[in-house]
């Protein structure tokens, strides 16, 4: 079984009394897919993406990761989970006065104790892991920058390098190219692809250019109003398809 | 158009008027003489010209007093450092958006807070001389309880303010509590914790100055001596030596911000 | 080689410096803490007077319970203490205008010794302690609530006349250039210029300080001026703890009350 990730039947609804935002979704991942959400903008997409490591509960529903179902963990054995997905952000989400490589390390937090994660007392291996990551992604020569003087494409790229630390059995991404040119979108996407096939992680994305999804993506999700309408391989994704997911939306 | 300006001027005269009716009212219920009220001042005047001059300022710089000074500045920082402990870990609990757990913790926290924050460090004192008796040991503990309640209520408002992304971030990758706070709210709460220290420090350093009045140590202590005594000469030097103190201590509280701010930046 | 480049020799090293400092910040923090309260506490203290633990949790346990006798004679105290807290800090607004106008530097008439001046009597009234405040004025103007009054008002100066001088120096030029283009005088460019610009600000100032100045208000008493803080005085003098914690309380609840109302007076501001 080559199936890194399933999900069946979940819903989601934010706050008691407020609107349900995820129906019913059910969809699986395979070790080498990768995977794109598409849908226009309140179709759920994020949302679904934070009930894959539980940083938003799900009402209902199941996620199996590694056939391991993980919807009822908590504590120690959540976080043991956690560590194992990585995910970046589309706000990069870094810590500002830090530097590439302290940022970088934090991916590594969930694997230390407490002790030595407040006295930053890293492994060797780990910095040196640190340090071929920071190359990986083309930063080699910022590795002791403050991330606040880097640009948005660099400072996604730490985000990748940090999530790539936890050495993660599957990828969020979320959103990575909204916050960048369009330009340096193709490149993130193009890097975040070739380091997902080198290193072989799948990568579950969250994205709102359908172009950028129909070039890097193996397979498609199409979310509408918090309900799946399209769960297939790319070239299936049809402009018919698209007519009807996107037909709500007002530009 | 005349009418329209006419009525809003009558109306913020009755306004104004019944303002002043209410406040003549306080006067009476507080039973307060308006000659003594209007009087006041130039009695002042008068009080600080006759009684509290000339200062005898030799008193100030005797040994025993030194020693006093020495007592408040350590009952000062003691009470400071232990009260930012604890209201450090309480401000984590008294904030609604990252405390553990929002049914039992945070109520409980939040009130201890407010409470500490509502007794006046006099009236700790008082409290405090009671159950351990006259001394430093009084004088620390309500400056304790007195830090905590102001450090408790500023530190956990800044905290309620931290940007939660970065919080989410760190417990995306397993990160345990204590991990997420050191790693995703540290680093935005650490420039605020150090101006709200420094300004909590004025605040514990002006009341150790004369808790000593209600029977901790220092320098206040000295103060009651000497208004008890009626020695309004060295009452009034007392009551200069702390003003400069406190401004020494102001001043040097505010080269440590200017410090700070240039490191940060 | 770019000078932000690194291999794990060279962070390794300048990572070891930061724990270093780091542990021995803390290291040093906790020998300070555990030396003072070595000299100060436990050198100073009088451990035979307190007595033993025991005797220390007999003596907290006075204070548990209330004097419910005492509620019907805390009720005029209360109000006083809410009245002395409203018209001292409504008295230090009006005594702080004057000040503020001196101490901002694009007002003030004399240049810097009125500026200087003014931030001398800032500084006073911030230095003083409410309770030495207190003292003086007994003294001035006797017993009762007006010293209370007084003491609160000059000890508020201080503050709020800080925060008009502040907003003051920060306002727009603008209006009030184009008031004196128009002809005004300064009364004029004070009351139609200045004041609507820094009004927002100065009322957040007073809800802020009325709101300290309630818990001041309640120790005034123990000076002898005037509220709750005689009837704590009283009851501590009468050893009737549940009496002193019921006093308490009642400083309590006013704080609250005053809490929820500066609470709705800043929401509604906004």
């Amino acid at each position: 079984m080559t199936e890194i990730l399933r999900v069946e039947n979940l819903n989601l609804t934010y706050q008691k009394g407020g609107p349900q935002v995820l129906f019913d979704i059910s969809f699986s991942v395979d070790k080498s897919d990768f995977y794109a959400i598409i849908g226009p903008s309140g179709a759920g997409k994020s949302s679904l993406i934070r009930c894959i490591n539980k940083l938003a509960n799900a009402n209902s529903g199941n996620v199996f990761f590694k056939g391991e179902n993980i919807s009822l963990l908590q504590g120690k054995k959540l976080r043991f989970v956690r560590r194992k997905i990585g995910m970046i952000f589309q706000e990069f989400n870094l810590i500002d006065r830090m530097s590439v490589i302290d940022n970088v390390l934090t991916g590594r937090l969930g694997y230390m104790n407490t002790f030595s994660s407040l006295f930053r007392m890293f492994e060797k291996k780990d910095i040196s892991r640190a340090i071929s990551l920071i190359s990986k992604v083309g930063l080699e020569d910022f590795a002791n920058k403050r991330v606040d003087q880097l640009s948005g494409g660099q400072r996604q790229r730490v985000g990748i390098a940090r999530a790539l630390m936890q050495e993660p059995e599957l990828m969020l991404v979320d959103e990575p190219t909204s916050s960048l040119d369009p330009k340096i979108a193709i490149e993130m996407m193009q890097l975040i692809k070739d380091i997902a096939v080198e290193l072989k992680i799948p990568v579950l994305c969250n994205i709102h250019n359908i172009e950028l999804a129909k070039q890097f993506a193996s397979r498609i999700l199409g979310l509408q109003d918090g309900k799946k309408k399209f769960d297939d391989i790319t070239e299936k994704l049809t402009e018919e398809v698209l007519q009807d997911l996107y037909k709500f939306e007002v530009l | 158009m005349n009418t329209i300006y006419k009525n809003n001027g009558a109306i913020k005269f009755i306004k104004i008027s019944l303002f002043f009716f209410l406040i003549y009212l306080c006067f009476l219920y507080l039973n307060i003489d308006f000659e003594r009220f209007f009087s006041a001042l130039g009695r002042f005047g008068d009080l600080i010209v006759n009684r509290y001059y000339p200062v005898d300022i030799s008193y100030v710089l005797e040994a025993g007093y030194f020693k006093s000074i020495l007592n408040s500045v350590q009952m000062g920082y003691l009470g400071l450092i232990i009260g930012v402990i604890i209201s450090s870990i309480l401000a984590y609990f008294a904030a609604s958006n990252i405390t553990p757990s929002k049914k039992i913790a945070y109520p409980i926290a939040k009130f201890l807070i407010i409470f500490a924050r509502s007794i006046h460090e006099t009236i700790w004192t008082i409290l405090f001389v009671t159950i351990v008796g006259f001394g430093m040991l009084a004088g620390v503990m309500a400056l304790t309880m007195y830090c905590i309640g102001f450090f408790g209520k500023l530190f956990s408002e800044e905290l309620e303010n931290v940007n939660m992304k970065l919080v989410e971030t760190m417990r995306s990758n397993g990160s345990n509590e204590i991990q997420v706070f050191a790693y995703g709210v540290w680093p935005q709460v650490k420039t605020a914790f150090t101006g709200i220290l420094i300004y909590t420090w004025d605040v514990c350093f002006r009341a150790s100055t004369i808790i000593g009045f209600f029977g901790a140590g220092g320098m206040g202590w000295y103060l009651k001596r000497n208004v008890l005594q009626l020695e309004y000469a060295r009452t009034s030097a007392i009551i200069v030596s702390i003003i400069v103190l406190v401004i020494f201590s102001e001043s040097l509280s505010a080269y440590m911000r200017n410090k700070i701010q240039k490191e940060t930046q | 080689m770019n000078s932000f480049a690194l291999d794990v020799e060279t962070y390794s090293k300048q990572n070891l410096k930061k724990i270093v400092k780091k542990f021995l910040f803390y290291i040093s923090l906790v020998a300070i803490i555990f030396f003072s309260v070595y000299f100060i506490i436990i050198l100073d203290t009088d451990w035979h007077r307190i007595g033993s633990g025991e005797s220390i949790l007999k003596q907290l346990s006075y204070f548990i319970g209330l004097d419910l006798s005492l509620v019907k004679y805390l009720i005029v105290p209360t109000f006083e203490t809410f009245l002395m807290a409203c018209l001292g800090t409504m008295l230090g607004l009006f005594l702080s205008l004057p000040v503020a106008w001196l101490g901002a530097r694009n007002v003030t008439p004399l240049g810097i010794f009125s500026f200087g001046f003014a931030r001398f009597l800032m500084t006073i009234s911030r230095s003083v302690h409410e309770i030495i405040w207190a003292l003086i004025f007994v003294g001035a103007v006797g017993l009762g609530a007006l010293p209370g009054i007084l003491a609160l008002a000059f000890r508020s100066i201080g503050f709020i006349s800080k925060i008009i001088a502040e907003t003051i120096e920060g306002a727009d030029k603008k209006p009030i250039e184009a008031i004196r283009a128009a002809g005004g005088s300064g009364f004029d460019v004070m009351y139609y210029g200045i004041i609507p610009q820094i009004l927002p600000t100065v009322i957040g100032t007073i809800i802020f300080e009325w709101d300290i100045n309630i818990r001041r208000s309640a120790i005034m008493g123990l000076v002898g001026a005037g509220g709750l803080g005689l009837a704590f005085f009283r009851q501590m003098h009468m050893s009737n703890y549940p009496g002193v914690t019921t006093v308490i309380m009642f400083i309590f609840i006013l704080i609250i009350i005053g809490e929820i109302f500066s609470h709705f007076l800043r929401k509604k501001i906004h």
